[in-house]
């Protein structure tokens, strides 16, 4: 006992001895820690007050390779075509939501990031994208470069993409009713790009690209009610008077949706939408 | 005993703290003075940077870029006339990619190689002209700055412009492409370059921009193909030609003489040499029509047959919706060759089909069986029958190498017929 007690006094001092070194932290900060930043122009101004402000939705001009398919050539966006598409999406996609919905609901139902790309991404299959949804926060949105406000078929394909993406956002966060299950289910196929819009229609799908996925379909059926409108919707209706009801039963079911899901009234929607693809446009 | 562990505790605590740190610059403060550094480059040139890019898909294109504190740049190329007088402001930043990048990250005429877009960048669909924007920084110099495409391995030379190098720079450069391509409107095909005591064989293919020579060293041909960039007062090429002590990096200076057929121009900013046109070939490609005919390559011409100096000389190009001129080796499975001539923007086609031939001598025949497709109008008909039939020459062809997939065609029977594809 005695011996131990020897060995502790002569080990205890090691304890209070320590390399006593004074590193100094390093004061230059982590390069780019907290996001790269660069001169703002009017743009960057315009994004902060619109977008980054008010609902904390990040938008990403500038060229990133990170945010986007990394094996396809893809552009950065003209900058001379930003503002018009972001006007667009503000005036045509956010607004008629805000007023029906409440200002609440673009933070509820909310994105983080919106990434802009010049041109297409083109697939190997012959097929090119338009548009993309992340994790019910991110939306890629592909051929800025080819919008023009004055071009009215320009304006609803852009804002088609932009309804079905965030139509994605929504039912990935409350999935679409069970009801819409089994309605076209033979009809889906990775090969969707096989069939016209025609013969798409004839099936009782709305655009072939409903073909691809029982969600596409979802999200297809709610674009093209917005934006190509409901004229548009009950023409190709009458034109395939054999899968009327399966279109009927489509919009029913998007229209309850919306009413229980989202309490929203989907036909003031409608109006508000394409009163502002009008006036954008005109 | 106890001694002997007291002895030895204390010999640990002697030795613990000599530690001796080698002193290292933190890869933050390198990164952050690099790219202060860079951009102390970038913008302290009040001319800006002339930019010399070599896409990985081929071609040479020459930039005006002048950058600002404010991440802006203005560009100037030589892609077109337009964009080489008009000036297209964009941003540019640097990244911190595994090596400090270049991103000149929003759209302008650099862009417009790498569109996916075909009718935009003019190349194929989804990967355009094979090219690049985003740049990683290899090397730096006061002058200089030689950058690497980190998408597709572009190659971009970036040199301080001068005080004579003002925004009217590409303007110039591009004018100067029009006096190099005065080579291509001699008489004959067939141009003899003289350096240096010595006798090449020279093809300048200004709508793929590169630059050929070709020789006979020890019996043996040989063929030195690059691409080039304009410059104003000649053509920069990316590789320099070597044979020997010879070395040419440059062709400046050109004084054509489009009688005589005679161009004086300076190597390297110095030395004098000629191009003479001549009436015969000075060396001939034994192998190359095998080269040419293997390759599964539809080979695309815009201009079709070259007659003494006139590109397009059958008038091909006024058949209403001309969309190029091809020679498909193997386009039917039998297997026939085709050389079609397609009109109403693509829709239609017209040519003859053909078997081709090659032997040990470089000469390429074509028997032509007949003509195919829909008729461009009588009034264009006539222009199908007589290429097919300068087609059909049983002299045959030579063929000469100007590009990876690029060949020229010139008839053995007369030195003023040629073709050029790529």
């Amino acid at each position: 006992m005695k011996k131990l007690k020897n060995y502790i006094i002569v080990l205890l001092p090691l304890f209070f001895i320590n390399c006593s070194k004074e590193e100094v932290l390093p004061t230059i900060p982590i390069f780019d820690l907290g996001g790269e930043t660069w001169v703002e122009g009017s743009l960057d101004q315009f994004i902060a007050n619109e977008f980054i402000k008010t609902y904390n939705i990040e938008v990403k001009y500038k060229w990133d390779p990170f945010e986007v398919n990394y094996n396809r050539t893809l552009v950065p966006p003209d900058e001379t075509n930003v503002l018009p598409v972001l006007t667009a999406v503000r005036d045509i996609w956010m607004k008629p939501y805000e007023k029906l919905a409440g200002t609440d609901f673009l933070k509820t139902y909310s994105l983080s990031k919106f990434v802009l790309v010049g041109s297409a991404e083109y697939q190997s299959n012959g097929t090119i994208i338009l548009g993309t949804a992340e994790g019910g926060s991110k939306i890629v949105l592909f051929v800025v470069n080819d919008f023009e406000l004055s071009n009215r078929s320009e304006v609803v394909r852009m804002l088609h993409t932009i309804h079905h993406e965030f139509s994605h956002i929504l039912h990935q966060t409350i999935d679409y009713p069970q009801a819409w299950r089994g309605l076209s289910t033979q009809w889906y196929t990775a090969t969707w790009f096989n069939s016209t819009n025609t013969q798409a229609n004839q099936q009782g799908l709305i655009t072939n690209y409903a073909k691809s996925a029982e969600r596409e379909d979802f999200v297809e059926t709610i674009a093209y009610l917005l934006v190509e409108g409901q004229e548009a919707y009950d023409s190709i209706v009458a034109a395939n008077p054999d899968v009327a009801s399966v279109f009927r039963t489509k919009e029913n079911l998007v229209v309850q949706y919306y009413k229980d899901v989202l309490g929203i009234d989907f036909r003031e929607l409608q109006a508000e939408v394409k009163s502002a693809i009008d006036n954008l446009t005109n | 005993m106890k001694r002997i562990w007291i002895y030895l505790f204390l010999a640990t605590t002697i030795v613990a703290c000599s530690k001796d740190e080698i002193n290292y610059e933190r890869p933050d403060a390198k990164l952050n003075r690099l790219k202060a550094e860079y951009l102390d480059l970038l913008t302290g040139a009040d001319k800006g940077w002339i930019g010399y890019l070599f896409p990985e898909g081929g071609g040479g294109y020459t930039f005006k870029f002048t950058f600002d504190e404010n991440n802006r740049v203005v560009t100037y190329a030589s892609i077109d006339e337009e964009k080489a007088n008009a000036g297209k402001e964009s941003s540019y930043r640097i990244k911190a990619d595994q090596v400090l990048s270049l991103y000149f990250d929003t759209y302008t005429y650099l862009h417009i190689l790498s569109d996916p877009d075909p009718n935009k960048s003019g190349g194929s669909t989804g990967a355009g002209l094979i090219s690049d924007f985003e740049f990683a920084i290899l090397e730096s110099g006061q002058d200089t700055i030689k950058l690497k495409g980190n998408h597709n391995d572009s190659e971009l030379l970036l040199v301080r412009a001068k005080s004579d190098q003002g925004d009217d720079y590409i303007a110039r450069a591009y004018e100067y492409v029009k006096e190099v391509d005065k080579v291509n409107q001699f008489t004959y095909y067939y141009n003899k370059f003289v350096f240096n005591g010595k006798n090449y064989a020279f093809t300048v293919n200004t709508e793929k921009s590169t630059i050929s020579f070709y020789y006979e060293k020890n019996g043996t041909f040989n063929r030195f193909t690059t691409e080039y960039a304009v410059a104003d007062n000649g053509v920069l090429l990316r590789h320099p030609f070597e044979d020997g002590e010879t070395s040419i990096s440059s062709l400046t200076d050109f004084a054509t003489d489009q009688v005589a057929g005679t161009v004086d121009l300076k190597v390297n900013l110095s030395a004098s040499a000629t191009i003479e046109n001549v009436d015969a070939p000075v060396f001939i490609d034994k192998d190359a029509p095998r080269r040419m005919y293997v390759e599964s390559y539809d080979y695309y011409s815009s201009t079709g047959a070259n007659y003494s100096g006139v590109k397009d000389a059958l008038d091909i190009r006024s058949i209403p919706g001309f969309a190029g001129m091809y020679f498909m080796p193997r386009y039917y499975i039998d297997p026939y060759d085709v050389l079609f001539t397609y009109f109403n923007g693509g829709a239609n086609f017209v040519g003859p089909y053909f078997r081709t031939s090659y032997d040990n001598s470089g000469v390429m025949k074509f028997i032509v069986t007949n003509l195919t497709g829909t008729s461009p109008g009588a009034a264009h008909l006539p222009k199908i029958q007589t290429l097919s039939s300068l087609w059909a020459d049983t002299d045959g062809y030579y063929v000469y190498q100007t590009g990876e997939n690029y060949f020229d065609l010139v008839s053995v029977a007369d030195s003023k017929l040629w073709f050029r594809f790529y």
